[in-house]
């Protein structure tokens, strides 16, 4: 019995923050936060592909996961919990947008950095990296989760499978797919621009 | 992570066929699509804006504090407990039903008179030294106050003041 709960809170990296959290300790969650902002934030971005809207549905995301913490399952993990709930957020919101048919929004591809540095040396590489960026903009919403879950945040499938609700078997064929419509974009792109 | 390339080769297999019907084709898609994972791993999530944790902490902190569950659970635990030994005490007794309505309406006549002594105490004290009580009650409900605000902390502290 005890094994069982050892190996459970060893597999879960932020049980100890979340029960500290459940008690009431605010710098708990703060470090919760700290820790998950980054994907959350970087999720709602590549879904929403507006800074404002990624803005407020993260900080909602948040407060969603705080204000339910009590109903949160210990045995999960819980930045997978933290991220089905800003990408059931983050779909209400691309509903929404459906129903209103909105014209499309700018993609966010120039917003979106590299976590390395800037130099001169690597202006080429940056460059590719904006284009591909800017090709993944112009995918369907579940073409850019997928892309961003596996590549991005590095995810396996059976995590992105928990995340988006589907059996981990189909995640490779949604990847392969979703590359390859990337693919053609940026054949397409570089046809363009030639 | 591990390379989905190689991860699911049936799987792969399968969908390339899909999408080369030659062998020279399906190797250039394989190898179009080995470069583009390269590139896709490169990138990374971009940082939330500087004041991002700041505001979810200011919105969390706005939140009204729950109690957790197991202290919700400790306190029903303890209130069913104190109506079972209330209970059992006025059966052990030999007390019934009648006795309580008597002993009730007893209550209330003794409560006046508890009162109207209690009045006229308060009166005697208030004629001898009504300074020292006014300043006595008035450090009380001062400190009363500070220590309730303390507990609430200072978010839901301003809410109320």
């Amino acid at each position: 019995m005890s094994l069982g709960i050892m190996s459970a809170e060893a597999t879960q990296p932020w049980a100890e923050e979340v029960r500290r959290a459940r008690r009431g300790d605010s710098s708990a969650f703060e470090a919760l936060v700290r820790g998950m902002q980054r994907p959350v934030y970087g999720l709602c971005l590549r879904l929403l592909r507006t800074e404002a809207e990624a803005t407020e549905v993260a900080q909602e995301t948040f407060l969603r996961a705080y204000q339910n913490l009590e109903r949160f399952d210990d045995s999960r993990p819980f930045d997978l919990w933290v991220l089905t709930i800003a990408r059931n957020l983050c779909l209400d919101i691309l509903r929404r947008r459906q129903k209103v048919q909105t014209e499309d929004v700018e993609p966010h591809a120039p917003m979106l950095a590299s976590s390395e540095p800037n130099s001169e040396d690597k202006a080429i590489e940056k460059q590719q990296r904006q284009s591909l960026e800017e090709a993944m903009a112009t995918l369907s919403s579940d073409d850019r989760e997928v892309l961003a879950l596996y590549y991005v945040q590095k995810r396996t499938t059976k995590e992105i499978g928990v995340i988006m609700g589907v059996a981990p078997g189909t995640i490779m064929a949604r990847l392969f797919r979703a590359r390859e419509k990337l693919r053609v974009r940026m054949m397409a792109a570089e046809r363009g621009a030639a | 992570m591990s390379d989905p390339i190689h991860d699911d080769d049936a799987e792969l297999e399968r969908l390339l066929a899909e999408s080369a019907p030659d062998e020279a084709g399906r190797e250039a898609l394989r190898e179009a699509h080995r470069q583009l994972e390269k590139d896709l791993l490169r990138l990374a999530d971009p940082l939330p804006p500087p004041d991002f944790l700041n505001k979810v902490m200011a919105k969390v902190e706005a939140e009204p504090k729950r109690l957790p569950a197991s202290e919700i659970r400790s306190a029903v635990f303890i209130a069913f407990a104190a109506l079972a030994a209330s209970v059992v005490a006025f059966v052990s007794s030999g007390a019934s039903p009648d006795g309580v309505a008597v002993s009730f309406a007893q209550t209330f006549v003794s409560a006046r008179e508890v009162l109207v002594g209690f009045a006229s105490g308060l009166a005697a004290v208030w004629r001898t030294a009504g300074l020292p009580l006014t300043v006595t009650l008035a450090a009380v409900v001062m400190v009363s106050l500070v220590g309730f605000r303390r507990l609430m902390g200072p978010v839901n502290a301003k809410a109320v003041s």
